[in-house]
């Protein structure tokens, strides 16, 4: 498993961006890639945001990461559709919260509970 | 093969810092290798990243790995086309956020926003270029302070460029 103060750095990396992520959720934690579910408020509306987006292992980061990335409408209408990304956030760890992430697994709550 | 073109790039990246580091040529002619080592650093970096779909593997290699600047190029490409996948957009911040570990000073993202012009009004490497003080210079007029404002002081230039080329390379030989 990769340990979690890799995954917050990564994190606090991409919140330093121009464009920064401004919450994130690490999901499937014992998979073999660091899973995230970011908030980046930047991004344009995207209604195909549940699909992640593959990297290798980089240089500073040494792990393969999936990463499943929108502004917060776009998430938030992910989990609306696909019930098995809010179960994931449901049983993911919180890693940044500006505000949008509590929110966020609160609504995969509530799509689980009406599922 | 992949391995083959992500090691040319990184052997052409260290030809291009062994000449911006050699004692030959002009201030201007080392500064342009240094920038070229970077440049092609960076695409290396993407190339080890990079593991999105195949049918934007076209769009990948036209928008960043065959230009200039390729940082800067990019994210302007994105800017002004909203169409391009998505997964490029993803690159773009996953390469910041490894040169943002990597390069805490910011010398490589620095290098990058500098690039060869022929806008007679850009600072260019190589073509001449008109100053604030709207006199043309050729590159060569400019001294190693000026290129120092420009690009990095050399020596920290030269220092970054190895030890991201180092990693690159590390990381690619512990992938293969």
């Amino acid at each position: 498993m990769i340990p979690r103060e890799k995954v917050e750095e990564l994190v606090s990396a991409h919140a330093k961006l121009e464009e920064p992520t401004t919450g994130a959720i690490w999901i499937n934690t014992d998979a073999a890639e660091v899973w995230l579910v970011e908030v980046i408020p930047t991004m344009a509306d995207d209604d195909t945001a549940d699909e992640p987006t593959f990297f290798r292992p980089g240089v500073g980061f040494q792990f393969p990461l999936a990463l499943i990335a929108g502004n917060r409408q776009s998430i938030e209408a992910a989990l609306r559709r696909k019930p098995e990304l809010a179960r994931a956030v449901v049983d993911g760890t919180v890693v940044l919260d500006s505000g949008d992430t509590r929110p966020l697994v609160e609504l995969a709550r509530e799509v689980l509970r009406a599922a | 093969m992949e391995d083959d073109l992500l090691k040319a790039w990184l052997r052409q990246a260290r030809a291009d810092l062994n000449a911006g580091r050699g004692g030959g040529g002009e201030e201007c002619h080392r500064r342009y290798w240094l920038q070229q080592a970077c440049e092609k650093g960076i695409k290396a970096l993407g190339l080890v990243l990079w593991n999105g779909p195949a049918e934007s593997d076209g769009v990948f290699r036209g928008r960043f790995l065959h230009k200039h600047s390729p940082l800067k190029q990019l994210a302007a490409e994105l800017d002004s086309d909203p169409s391009l996948p998505r997964a490029l957009r993803m690159l773009l911040r996953q390469i910041e956020a490894e040169l943002y570990k990597l390069d805490g000073e910011g010398l490589l993202r620095k290098i990058d926003g500098t690039t060869p012009t022929t806008d007679p009004t850009d600072v260019s490497y190589r073509y001449p270029f008109r100053d604030s003080a709207g006199r043309d210079l050729a590159p060569q007029d400019w001294t190693t302070a000026d290129w120092d404002v420009y690009q990095g002081n050399a020596a920290g230039v030269v220092a970054a460029l190895e030890r991201f080329l180092r990693a690159v390379d590390n990381r690619r030989q512990r992938t293969r």
